[in-house]
């Protein structure tokens, strides 16, 4: 490569020739930084700084309720310590993010060279024989008349669902409780709903009852479910 | 809010952070709209992309440094989802494109000079000399050298004053950004759509 064709590059590249074929790419490079630049420019004067929307908690638009539903479904928000220990990295803090690995990683690194090693192996020897002698026995009928199944799940059908489910989790978050809802098909949502100890319960039990559920736990979480709402058999 | 504090809010918990996602949200989806249209991106198509830039910094928060701009980390999300859908629409006939629609309802990537995949390359080389931090503490950024030159179109003593540094030194530099920029359009591109300079090979 020679200094005659660095030349040509940035003689395009500064705009001072158009350049030809061969050199396209570095005509297209100068448009593509010029409205990087502009972009940038039209961006810093929308305002640095967000700024405290006057509609926070009421006229919420449809969009952002649908991506609150969708970020909170997909645990986006979540509590997180409050302070970082030494040394650790921010994506190991997040509770979703997964500790396994560096929590394996302490196992390896503390066994390591020690004494303990032989004994952690056979310890984990004795824990699979004993899985497998523990699956060995499945094979024995079980007694099905202490087997309970299909407990009553708190479900109600309602039509137009994404609407219903968006609805009820505005609703229910202006009363104080916290709702996650996720959509588990095009036919059903399911809601988890936590209602703190220091939440009013009673308005809260009067909307779900509102909207067909039966009575929910203060303290804890309340699984329910919303389904769509079967339509009526076509008339022969 | 700055990013300093848009961080420490984050991590103060989730009513905390359903709290900045709220006052937030205008101003993101402002900032989103105008990297899609700057693209020529409207529509639904735009929409959906404010949405998945929006997700993705609220799941992804903990990667950003507070050294840069919010706004400047939106647009580098938004940037590097428009690639996506550039690449996407490479894979679609020219036939299914709008025979009669006004210039505004092409994406970019029609009307600039270059064909689609030069310009795929493009904000492909831009994006990594974005991520590149400087050589050294204190010293420019390869992406801000690059737009100095493309919008000052320096003498080499000009650049020399705005390097603070010597005109031999300001050579070295240009040529070593001409360098990097040959490696990253090899890299990303390969060679049939890299014309970055007169050959890459």
């Amino acid at each position: 490569m020679s200094q005659a064709d660095e030349d040509r590059f940035f003689e395009v590249l500064e705009g001072r020739a158009d350049g030809d074929a061969e050199t396209s790419g570095a005509r297209v490079l100068r448009q593509a930084v010029e409205a990087r630049a502009e972009t940038l420019q039209e961006i810093a004067e929308i305002g640095g700084t967000p700024v405290a929307s006057a509609e926070q908690n009421e006229g919420v638009s449809a969009r952002r309720q649908a991506l609150l539903v969708k970020l909170r479904s997909m645990n986006a928000f979540a509590d997180l310590p409050a302070e970082p220990p030494p040394g650790q990295t921010a994506q190991a803090r997040r509770p979703n993010g997964g500790n396994a690995p560096s929590l394996v990683e302490r196992c390896m690194a503390h066994f390591r060279d020690s004494w303990l090693r032989p004994l952690s192996f056979a310890a984990v020897l004795a824990l699979v024989v004993g899985i497998i002698v523990q699956q060995a026995g499945l094979d024995q009928q079980a007694d099905e008349r202490t087997i309970v199944r299909g407990a009553l799940e708190n479900a109600v059908a309602a039509e137009r669902l994404a609407q219903f489910v968006a609805d009820l989790t505005t609703r229910l978050e202006a009363r104080g409780a916290f709702v996650v809802a996720a959509q588990i098909n095009d036919h059903e949502w399911n809601l988890s709903v936590e209602v703190p100890a220091t939440a009013d319960r009673a308005p809260i039990q009067e909307l779900l009852r509102d909207a067909g559920f039966r009575d929910i736990e203060v303290g804890g979480t309340n699984k329910l479910v919303v389904r769509e709402l079967a339509s009526p058999p076509a008339a022969k | 809010m700055n990013g300093a504090e848009f961080l420490r809010r984050m991590r103060l918990g989730r009513v905390e952070q359903e709290r900045v996602f709220h006052e937030c949200y205008a101003w993101m989806e402002r900032v989103c709209l105008t990297v899609c249209h700057k693209f020529r991106i409207y529509d639904q198509t735009a929409d959906d992309i404010v949405q998945e830039v929006i997700s993705t910094v609220y799941l992804k928060w903990e990667t950003y440094d507070e050294r840069a701009a919010l706004s400047s980390w939106i647009y580098q999300i938004a940037r590097n989802r428009i690639i996506d859908e550039l690449r996407k629409l490479r894979t679609q006939p020219v036939e299914s494109l709008p025979e009669d629609g006004d210039e505004d309802s092409f994406p970019l990537a029609y009307l600039l000079s270059g064909n689609l995949e030069q310009q795929i390359c493009v904000a492909q080389v831009i994006a990594a000399l974005e991520s590149q931090p400087p050589a050294r503490n204190g010293s420019m950024r390869m992406v801000d050298l690059l737009t100095y030159i493309v919008e000052h179109a320096p003498s080499t003593e000009e650049l020399a004053v705005f390097l603070e540094t010597t005109a031999t030194a300001a050579k070295e530099r240009k040529s070593y950004l001409y360098k990097r920029l040959k490696e990253l359009c090899m890299e990303l591109c390969g060679d049939e759509y890299c014309r970055m300079i007169k050959r890459c090979n």
